[in-house]
C-alpha cells in the first residue's frame, strides 16, 4: 500500500492492521501538530494536545462511520482535543516555553510570539475557526461540519477573529487598528 | 456606502476566502472600505498561516509510539468484553430457555390435569419432578447426581422426561408434569389453579416465575451448588442442566459440573400456595 489513500488506511486500521494505523498517524502528525500549536499557543500544551489527539484517533477510529471524510473527522477530534486542553489549562498554572532573550530573538521567533499572543486574545471558538481556515485551508462548509455550527456562524467567527488579530498584530504590518471586544 | 463594521469585515473576510457569490463579490470589489479590510486581513492570514516549528523527531516518535501502544492495550479489554458479552448473551438465552420451558411445562401440566392419558412425554422441554413426599419444597432431599436422561437433540431444545414422567393424571399428586413444545397459550400468564406443580411454590402464574429468574454475572463451580432437590431437567444454552432447589431454599440452574448458571431470585416457600 505504497500509495494508499486515507480511506484504504482507515479501512485496514479499523480491521486491526497496526501498520496501516501507524502510517495514518505519521501521515497526519504534522498537520495535527500545526493545528494544536496554533490553537493552544505553546509547545508544551501542543505536545499534550497532539498526544491526546493521536490517542483519540486510535481509540475512536473503530467508531468512525465514514459518513464524512476522514480528515473532517480527524480535524474535529484535534479541534475538540485542543479546546478541552484550553479548558483544562484555564484551571491550572500555564507552562512557559523557554524563549531566547529578546535581544537574541530572530524575526521569525518574534513573529511567532506575536502570533501566539494575538491568537490568545481571541476566544477559543474564534481561534479554532481562524486556524482551520488559515492554517489548514478548509472552506467554510468543512469548518462548519467540523465545529458543528452553521456556515454563517463560521463566516462571522472568522471575520471577527481576523478583525481581532488585525488589532493585535497591527504593529507587525504597519496597521493601527483599534481594539474591540472579541467575545462571542 | 456605509456598512456596519461587522458586515464590512464579514464581506472582506469572505471575499478573501473566495466564499462570496458573484453579486456579493461585485459589491465587495466596488467598496474601497471592504477592499482595505480585505488587504489587512490578508496580512493577518499570512502571519497565522506561517509554518510552526516542527516538534523534535523524538517527541514525534514518542507520541506515535504511545498512541500505537494504546491500540495494543485496546485489543485485550475488547476481547475480554466480547467474551463477557458472549457469556452474558449465552446466559440470557439460557435463562430465556428456562423460563419458556417452565411456562410450557406449567401450561401443559394445567392442560394435562384433565387428560390422564398424556402421551407427549417424548417431546417435553422440561420435566418438573415432584418430590417424593408430594409436599412443596421439602428440605433435606438430595439432588440426583445425573439427569434422568439427557436431551437427544440440543437444537430441538428438549430434555426427555424423567423416569416417572408421563403417566400422571394430576401433576400435584402424580410426580411429573410434562410439557409439549407446541403449547399455544404459553405466552399468556396461566393461573396454576388446582394443577399448580408443587415446586413452583409461591408463584401465582408462569409470568411471575419467569420474572423471578435472573442470571449471574459471575459464578464458580461449587459442590454446594448441587446439594438440593432437582426440580427439573432442562436444556441450557444447548447443554443439559438442572433446576435445583437448594437446602437454603434458593433455586439455581446448574450445569452437570455444578457450575451455577442462573438464580431464581425468590426464596422457595415452605408451603404450597
Amino acid at each position: 500500500m505504497v500509495d494508499a489513500t486515507d480511506n484504504d488506511l482507515v479501512d485496514a486500521a479499523r480491521s486491526g492492521d497496526r501498520d496501516a494505523m501507524e502510517r495514518l498517524l505519521r501521515r497526519h502528525h504534522a498537520r495535527i501538530w500545526a493545528i494544536s500549536r496554533r490553537i493552544v499557543g505553546n509547545d508544551a500544551d501542543a505536545a499534550d494536545a497532539t498526544q491526546e489527539s493521536l490517542l483519540a484517533v486510535v481509540r475512536g477510529l473503530p467508531r468512525f462511520d465514514g459518513r464524512s471524510a476522514f480528515t473532517t473527522w480527524l480535524y474535529r477530534v484535534v479541534t475538540n482535543t485542543c479546546l478541552d486542553e484550553l479548558r483544562r489549562r484555564s484551571r491550572r498554572p500555564r507552562p512557559v516555553d523557554v524563549l531566547p532573550e529578546a535581544s537574541h530573538r530572530d524575526p521569525d521567533v518574534a513573529d511567532q510570539m506575536a502570533i501566539d499572543a494575538a491568537l490568545e486574545t481571541l476566544s477559543p471558538e474564534f481561534r479554532a475557526a481562524v486556524v482551520l481556515r488559515d492554517v489548514v485551508g478548509l472552506d467554510y462548509a468543512a469548518i462548519a461540519e467540523i465545529l458543528e455550527i452553521p456556515p454563517g456562524t463560521v463566516r462571522s467567527r472568522i471575520a471577527r477573529g481576523r478583525a481581532g488579530l488585525a488589532v493585535e498584530l497591527g504593529g507587525n504590518f504597519g496597521g493601527g487598528e483599534q481594539r474591540q471586544s472579541l467575545e462571542p | 456606502m456605509n456598512m456596519p463594521d461587522d458586515s464590512l469585515d464579514e464581506l472582506a473576510s469572505a471575499y478573501l476566502d473566495n466564499e462570496l457569490s458573484a453579486s456579493e463579490r461585485a459589491d465587495a470589489e466596488a467598496n474601497p472600505q471592504v477592499m482595505r479590510r480585505a488587504e489587512l486581513f490578508e496580512a493577518t492570514r499570512r502571519l497565522v498561516a506561517q509554518p510552526v516549528d516542527e516538534p523534535s523527531p523524538e517527541r514525534r516518535e514518542r507520541a506515535i509510539a504511545a498512541a500505537m501502544a494504546s491500540m495494543e492495550a485496546q485489543v485485550i479489554p475488547l476481547k475480554g468484553r466480547d467474551r463477557r458479552i458472549r457469556w452474558q448473551l449465552g446466559a440470557g438465552v439460557g435463562a430465556a430457555a428456562v423460563v419458556i420451558g417452565l411456562l410450557v411445562a406449567i401450561v401443559a401440566s394445567s392442560n394435562s390435569s384433565d387428560d390422564s392419558s398424556s402421551s407427549n412425554a417424548a417431546t417435553a422441554i422440561v420435566t418438573v419432578s415432584e418430590p417424593a413426599t408430594g409436599s412443596a419444597a421439602p428440605s433435606g432431599s438430595s439432588k440426583s447426581t445425573q439427569a434422568a436422561s439427557q436431551a437427544p437433540s440440543p437444537e430441538a431444545a428438549t430434555a426427555t422426561a424423567g423416569s416417572d414422567a408421563g403417566g400422571a393424571a394430576d401433576s400435584r399428586d402424580s410426580g411429573a408434569a410434562t410439557a409439549s413444545t407446541a403449547a399455544p397459550t404459553a405466552a399468556t400468564p396461566q393461573p396454576f389453579g388446582s394443577s399448580t406443580p408443587p415446586n413452583i411454590g409461591q408463584y401465582s402464574d408462569a409470568t411471575s416465575l419467569g420474572q423471578a429468574t435472573q442470571t449471574l454475572t459471575a459464578s464458580a463451580a461449587s459442590p454446594q451448588a448441587c446439594e438440593g432437590q432437582v426440580l427439573a431437567e432442562l436444556t441450557w444454552d444447548g447443554q443439559p442442566a438442572q433446576l435445583v432447589e437448594r437446602t437454603d431454599n434458593t433455586r439455581v440452574v446448574v450445569a452437570p459440573d455444578c457450575f451455577v448458571l442462573a438464580f431464581v431470585d425468590r426464596p422457595v416457600p415452605t408451603t404450597a400456595p
